[in-house]
């Protein structure tokens, strides 16, 4: 958490290698593990849909794998399509679903959720409905993102998920769907946990479900001055996307406690 | 607003609540502890609220950010003797106290933050006060601060543009009118800003000003 040791640096570590296109993709094609798990990532950072159709090669890789069984470069390809999200790489993502490694179903569904296409809501569903080990946050946030209210019924039981991430996910979830409030009893429950991360998690849950009426909460949870910031940035995007309030209403609600923050 | 009236702990010293501050580990104590410090109202106390910016708890953080702000003028000093060079997490709480308080001598040490403070939370803060703090600043101090902001309203960052608007708004306001019609026309600029909540903010600030005429 703490800064460097004068004021005016930067940390050199973290930024990005400068590669041209071409570079990215001979990279990712060539023999080097390393190299091709990095250029995959840097082709979501920049965006670029020519980065499409390699990715979706590395997509179906099966060099580069862990001693479990991963898929390290498929996980990494999976995120960069979502990046890019570009509607090509659908059918593939969609594939990526079944991978035997579950962190490439988890960011296959993120990915399909960036991508904003329908197409995606019953691969996500049956996924959702499998007696298997899923990535059940996952998949719950993906139906969220892409509005599949056909799901509400699907997604109510993850309420009572082992796991609180999981419970948080499918409150917010339902919460966009049926603006039930008991639901939001769930996410404020959840922000005061003594556990920080998970307060973390419930204050961009509770930004994700749109209930503006919550925003001074996330201005006052026990959580880092910049996510409170950029969680009420994210509550007013998605209150202006969802539209179920007047402007002026959110602006009411969501100005006065960033203007206390900043 | 503190849940510990001075009057109920006449005994209570600056010092021991000094000493109970070191041995303090749950966020419950701290909270305790930072309120009475506020509420005991020594300047002496100015120092350990400045400390408590650094605990890593942002709930006790935001807590010793009013009881500092209580003291008005008095912590100006002390909050630019002790601003955090390592943790940008308490630095932000100390320029957002500055920024708040509205001093004339923090204005130094606003612009340079903002010209080369790596940290996001604390070059938002800084821009949010320079305008309130330009305006105690003589002319030419106030077209630098201007002409600052306006930069800053091409941010790649929105939290710097947003809090652009509010220390150009404070200018307008309070600054030396000959300067109104330049801080305005950086707020017109920003109605087309890509991100509908700069435009809203920038919409709101035309109206807060209109009223004032």
């Amino acid at each position: 958490m703490n800064g460097s040791p004068t004021r005016i640096a930067s940390n050199t570590a973290v930024l990005p290698q400068q590669l041209t296109w071409e570079q990215a993709v001979a990279k990712l094609q060539g023999a080097d593990l390393q190299d091709r798990y990095y250029a995959a990532w840097y082709l979501g950072t920049v965006r670029d849909p020519r980065g499409v159709e390699p990715l979706l090669l590395a997509l179906q890789d099966e060099r580069d794998r862990t001693a479990l069984g991963g898929y390290p470069l498929r996980r990494n390809a999976a995120k960069a399509l979502g990046q890019i999200g570009d509607a090509r790489a659908l059918p593939g993502l969609v594939a990526a679903l079944t991978c035997t490694d579950l962190h490439v179903r988890e960011e296959a569904a993120y990915a399909l959720a960036q991508l904003q296409d329908a197409r995606a809501v019953d691969p996500l569903l049956a996924l959702l409905r499998s007696p298997e080990e899923q990535p059940w946050e996952a998949i719950i946030e993906a139906l969220g993102q892409l509005n599949a209210r056909q799901a509400e019924e699907a997604i109510r039981p993850f309420l009572g998920h082992a796991s609180r991430r999981v419970q948080s996910a499918a409150a917010w979830v339902l919460y966009r769907f049926t603006q039930a409030e008991e639901l939001t009893q769930i996410l404020t429950r959840l922000l005061a946990d003594p556990n920080s991360s998970l307060r973390q998690a419930a204050l961009f849950d509770l930004a994700e479900s749109g209930w503006v009426a919550g925003a001074p909460l996330l201005a006052t949870a026990d959580v880092a001055l910049n996510l409170r910031i950029n969680a009420l940035k994210r509550l007013f995007d998605v209150a202006l996307q969802l539209g179920q309030l007047p402007l002026v209403q959110v602006a009411e609600l969501i100005i006065p406690e960033l203007d206390r923050l900043l | 607003m503190s849940s510990l009236p001075a009057a109920q702990v006449p005994s209570t010293t600056v010092a021991q609540l000094a000493a109970e501050l070191e041995q303090a580990t749950s966020p419950e104590d701290l909270l305790r502890l930072v309120r009475a410090l506020g509420a005991l109202g020594q300047v002496e106390g100015i120092p350990l609220l400045i400390r408590a910016f650094g605990f890593n708890r942002p709930a006790v953080g935001e807590a010793a950010l009013e009881e500092v702000l209580r003291f008005g003028e008095l912590a100006v000093k002390p909050l630019l003797e002790q601003v955090d060079s390592f943790d940008y997490g308490a630095r932000a709480y100390s320029v957002r106290a500055l920024a708040r308080i509205g001093h004339g001598d923090a204005y130094a040490f606003l612009v340079e933050a903002i010209r080369s403070d790596f940290a996001p939370s604390v070059r938002r803060a800084a821009v949010r006060g320079l305008g309130r703090v330009a305006a105690r600043r003589p002319l030419s101090d106030q077209e630098q601060a201007l002409q600052l902001l306006h930069q800053c309203l091409s941010d790649s960052d929105w939290g710097v543009r947003y809090a652009a608007l509010g220390a150009l708004t404070d200018l307008a306001r309070s600054g030396l009118p000959e300067l109104r019609a330049q801080a305005e026309a950086g707020i017109q600029t920003a109605l087309a800003d890509a991100e509908p909540l700069i435009s809203l903010r920038a919409q709101m600030s035309q109206q807060e000003l209109a009223t004032d005429l």
